[in-house]
């Protein structure tokens, strides 16, 4: 009386899942096609928990994929779109072999297309679930608007990738909605915030194509993801520019006036003009309304309450952070990649311009007094102005990072330029923190109000040191009116002025290092003192009650408790002994490189 | 008196007659008399002469009696064959003309035409729509359709437009305010009212999964020790985190290499050894031999058994031996049985084994989840081939030059999107697959060339 045996494989693992091939099978489209539709669609590869169970009884590596997903692609009529591309191309084939030029023609006329829209709809079901897969796309069509046009990237992806991220760059110029830039090895790292989500993406450096470095990349997989990436980005800037109230396709203010400007010294076609002037990102944007006032403020009720005062304060440092360079009119020189630096200019409410003769839409010449900076990246400038600061483009973006302007005295050209922090790092208790950091944290808690204090107590001391270079640092206190006074002078002026400066960087660090050293080998005079009552101190006393209290608490802990007690702070001891160590080794570091400076300075005296 | 009521008698029956038909029913003749002339006028049948004299009459007035004519004016010998297919044809011919058997076969049952999506027929839904947007194109880009084309004679050249220019129409995908939009639940309805279908959605499952199918963020962004101008610490800490992947590197590469070295030469295989190998089995033989015959002889010694009459199981023999079986049976099963009914003192044990169970199999789910949750961030396996994870690019001391005029980046940041693809479970690793060649090359010697190529 044996009951009907359960046959293997017929239902759980072995039906949930479907091998590639199969799935191939199934819906009956090449393996081209199907990697396209599953990229389109939004469809990955899954890993079965039993492989063997899902790939009925062997071992085989396979790619698995779900067999309702499937069943859900066999519904696309994108399908349908794919078997009549494939029709098209087997009848222009034959046209072209018979030479059939009239038929050619009438059959490119009817090439199939299919259009995304749905499926963005359907993966997107909301703008908001649009802008949080917004990385890929952004780094996608970053990087193919860099991309030379070849065999491997399709029609004119190129074209519209530069297009979408300069439509897109022009929306977060117009919304001030940069937070974060970083000059890294690979590209730059940017990241905005639009409508409470926090986007970054990767920009490579503006440098040629490089075959070799991305040899082993799918170039048609990467194409897929760019197509429906294009297709993203377009109805996202249409949203995001609809909803700053802005023209779409985007219009330019000043667009007469650049024409003018332009007209003298054309770059390009006239179709493409606008798209270049845009490109420029140097003129705002057009609105769809006529400007009101600044924007509408909506008042809000006031209630006494913590939370509130906190979040109060909170906007009223991110509105100060969107105009950290208002009033800030840059110029960019030539031999400094123009794009990243205006796109951070503008975004924080700065001007910005070029020479006419390096791109078009610029908006004012070098020779304009008002300029307040001029950024460039060569050790001397060949005319310098008395009006502007010359500073290096880490300046613009060490100031994001920083939320506030730095001083500009460490950025001046031929300085060694102080690190670029990584924006991205956030530093939990016990962790390293290097000296730039902490230096730059206690700026911006207002407590360190710049350098010009800490120099002129630097320079005091120093001068109780070195006496011999007395002469030189009365140069340097006066340095900064020196500049503006050298401005019409030699270019040997300024070479000197220049190596004064290093020299200054220089010794300001060995000048730390002796405030260090001061304590250490303090004067030998014993002596005994008058004694003195031992008043208790109430803080000191509150401290000593909480540290009892915290080791009565540590005492009362549970023994089941007690080991991860234990291994927890055991993994605290090991943070700070690890930090401990790596500020004892950046002091020997300096220690030793300031030994080799000075004797450099020795053997060059 | 009578005249008038046989008068009003003969009428009604007419009357009726001409409303009402009435089947003719062919009876008995209706005998009459005719005594009197009023009756023979009455009832005598004169139809046919009065007709004949209408006729008289009517040849009379249209030119004269036909009877008095001439034969030629009435008559014409008819020379044309006004009906083809009866005319007279040889029997060879309309042989020939009747359709074979086989174009019968072929040609169906059926001459209706089939329906065809091609041509609509005019003024249909399909046809207004078409015209309609022909219309609505011509008015914006002034592209004039294929047909009117035809209509007007002119060809594409004549009308100046050779593709209609894509006119780009930019709508909100995700507004909700427009009015004369339907919306998702209305579309839906619609559809399942026209289809009798509802519509496919999107399995949860696919979406969620979609959205994020790793716990790994979009974008990682490199080290700060990656940055251009970096500070000590986090550039030696990058340093170190390329010497230990190089490290592993080498190790492996080690590994590799050891396992498919050639072993030392004094382990090699000597001639000896080969020639061994070679005649493995064939020197003992004549050993095997010997002991196959003792086998052979040993089975051939053993008498097979005999199967005689009194060996037969008796009916009692058999009867007793399957009581016997029962009674086994029956003793098992009992205590089986007993055993049963006494588990009910063993239930505290039964609940001590059963907690004991439980607790491995929550112990090892939870085992299960931690080692899923450790492994959460690492690339699942999709393909046949591994996940290799790229070199971190990083640049040496030396090749720090910290100004970004004389800075050359490292890497490509495609190759870094793919990598991340990859890692993120969204892309199957794929190694690009060596195009094969088809066939093998192959040298054929010309015979003009025969006396130079002399090396085969």
């Amino acid at each position: 009386m044996g009951r009907l045996m359960k046959k293997k494989y017929e239902s759980g693992a072995a039906t949930a899942y479907i091998t590639r091939n199969r799935a191939i099978n199934y819906l009956q489209i090449s393996l081209p096609d199907f990697r396209r539709l599953c990229i389109l669609k939004g469809v990955y590869p899954r890993e079965p928990k039993n492989k063997k169970k899902a790939n009925k009884g062997s071992t085989a590596p396979r790619t698995f994929y779900l067999m309702k997903d499937i069943q859900y692609l066999s519904h696309e009529p994108i399908i349908n779109k794919f078997r009549e591309f494939k029709v098209f191309v087997k009848k222009l084939k034959k046209a072209f072999a018979k030479a059939e030029h009239g038929r050619v023609e009438t059959l490119q006329e009817n090439k199939p297309v299919y259009k995304l829209d749905h499926i963005i709809k359907e993966r997107y079901p909301t703008f908001v679930d649009a802008l949080r897969d917004l990385d890929d796309c952004l780094c996608l069509v970053f990087l193919f608007a860099t991309f030379p046009q070849t065999k491997n990237i399709p029609g004119d992806f190129v074209r519209r990738c530069r297009h979408l991220s300069v439509e897109f760059m022009n929306f977060i110029v117009a919304a001030k909605a940069l937070k974060k830039v970083f000059l890294s090895i690979k590209g730059i790292y940017y990241q905005v915030e639009m409508q409470g989500q926090v986007v970054t993406w990767l920009v490579p450096y503006s440098f040629g194509f490089n075959a070799k470095a991305c040899a082993d990349v799918d170039f048609r997989v990467m194409a897929h993801f760019v197509e429906f990436y294009i297709t993203m980005l377009g109805f996202v800037n249409f949203k995001l520019y609809t909803s700053l109230g802005l023209h779409y396709p985007p219009k330019l203010t000043f667009e007469a006036k650049l024409k003018d400007d332009d007209e003298k010294n054309p770059y390009c076609l006239e179709s493409e003009a606008t798209g270049e002037r845009l490109a420029a990102l140097s003129a705002s944007l057009a609105s769809v309304v006529t400007q009101n006032t600044e924007e509408d403020e909506v008042e809000l009720d006031e209630f006494e309450d913590s939370r509130t005062l906190e979040a109060k304060q909170e906007e009223e440092k991110q509105k100060a952070f969107q105009k950290l360079f208002n009033g800030l009119k840059v110029f960019v020189s030539r031999e400094v990649p123009r794009e990243p630096i205006v796109f951070t200019v503008r975004s924080f409410g700065g001007e910005a311009s070029w020479d006419r003769s390096v791109a078009m839409g610029a908006t004012f010449d070098e020779s304009d007094e008002t300029i307040t900076h001029q950024i460039m990246d060569r050790p001397k400038a060949d005319r310098q102005y008395l009006s502007r600061y010359y500073i290096q483009p880490q300046w613009l973006f060490d100031c994001v990072n920083a939320k506030m302007l730095l001083p500009v005295e460490d950025y001046f050209p031929g300085v060694v330029l102080p690190p670029h922090l990584s924006p991205f790092v956030e530093y939990k208790e016990g962790d390293y923190v290097p000296p730039e950091k902490e230096a730059l944290s206690r700026r911006q808690q207002g407590l360190d109000t710049g350098d010009a204090v800490s120099e002129e107590a630097d320079v005091s001391e120093e001068e109780e040191e070195e006496e011999e270079e007395g002469k030189e640092e009365e140069e340097i206190d006066d340095e900064d009116d020196e500049e503006e006074e050298d401005e019409e002078d030699d270019d040997d002026d300024d070479d000197d002025e220049k190596e004064e400066e290093v020299q200054k960087v220089e010794r300001k660090m060995p000048v730390k290092r002796k405030q260090d050293d001061v304590p250490e080998t303090p004067p030998s005079n014993m002596k005994v003192k008058e004694g003195k009552l031992d008043y208790e101190d109430a803080s000191s006393k509150a401290n000593r009650e909480e540290w009892e209290a915290r080791k009565l608490a540590i005492l009362m802990i549970p023994k089941k408790r007690k080991r991860l007690f234990e291994k927890l702070s055991k993994r605290e001891r090991r943070k700070k002994h690890e930090a401990k160590k790596l500020t004892t080794k950046r002091e020997e570091f300096e220690k030793s490189q300031k030994d080799m400076k000075k004797k450099q300075r020795l053997s060059n005296k | 008196m009578a005249a008038t009521k046989s008068s009003d008698s003969s009428e009604a029956p007419q009357t009726s007659g001409s409303l009402f038909p009435q089947p003719k029913v062919r009876g008995k003749k209706k005998r009459v008399s005719k005594k009197n002339k009023s009756a023979w006028r009455k009832h005598s049948d004169i139809k046919d002469i009065e007709d004949f004299l209408d006729d008289q009459r009517l040849q009379l007035r249209t030119g004269g009696l036909v009877a008095d004519k001439a034969d030629d004016s009435l008559f014409y010998v008819d020379k044309q064959n006004d009906n083809e297919d009866e005319a007279p044809m040889a029997k060879k011919r309309k042989k020939e003309l009747k359709p074979l058997k086989i174009d019968q076969i072929i040609a169906g049952e059926t001459t209706v035409k089939p329906v065809t999506g091609h041509a609509p027929p005019m003024g249909s839904g399909k046809v207004r729509r078409k015209e309609m947007k022909a219309r609505e194109l011509e008015q914006k880009t002034g592209y004039i359709s294929k047909e009117k084309r035809k209509k007007l004679k002119l060809n594409s050249v004549q009308t100046g437009l050779k593709k209609p220019q894509a006119v780009k129409e930019y709508y909100d995908l995700w507004g909700s305010d427009t009015k004369d939009k339907p919306t998702e639940e209305e579309e839906d309805e619609y559809y399942a009212q026209v289809t009798g279908k509802t519509r496919v959605k999107v399995p949860v499952r696919t979406q969620t999964y979609a959205k994020n199918p790793s716990i790994l963020p979009k974008v990682e962004v490199i080290h700060p020790g990656g940055s251009y101008n970096p500070t000590f610490e986090d550039h030696q800490q990058l340093l170190q985190q390329a010497v230990q992947s190089e490290r592993k590197k080498v190790k492996d590469e080690k590994k590799l290499e050891r396992q498919t070295r050639l072993p030392p030469k004094r382990e090699w295989a000597t001639r000896r050894d080969k020639m061994k190998e070679l005649t493995e089995g064939l020197l003992d033989e004549e050993d095997d031999e010997e002991e196959e015959g003792e086998e052979q002889e040993g089975e051939q010694s053993i008498p097979k058994a005999t199967i005689r009459a009194e060996d037969k199981k008796s009916r009692q023999k058999r009867r007793k031996e399957k009581e016997q079986r029962e009674q086994e049976q029956q003793k098992t099963a009992d205590k089986t049985k007993k055993i049963k009914e006494h588990e009910v003192n063993r239930l505290k044990a039964i609940k001590k084994e059963i907690n004991a169970l439980e607790k491995k199999k929550e112990e090892r789910q939870k085992k299960r989840e931690e080692i899923r949750t450790q492994n959460a961030d690492k690339p699942k396996r999709l393909s046949r081939h591994k996940y290799e994870e790229p070199f971190p690019e990083f640049k040496l001391s030396e090749e720090l030059v910290g100004t970004l005029r004389e800075f050359k980046p490292e890497g490509s940041v495609l190759k870094d999107r793919f990598k991340s693809l990859q890692r993120r479970n969204i892309l199957e690793t794929r190694v690009k697959a060596k195009r094969q060649k088809k066939f093998k090359k192959k040298y054929v010697e010309k015979k003009q060339y025969k006396e130079i190529s002399i090396n085969v």
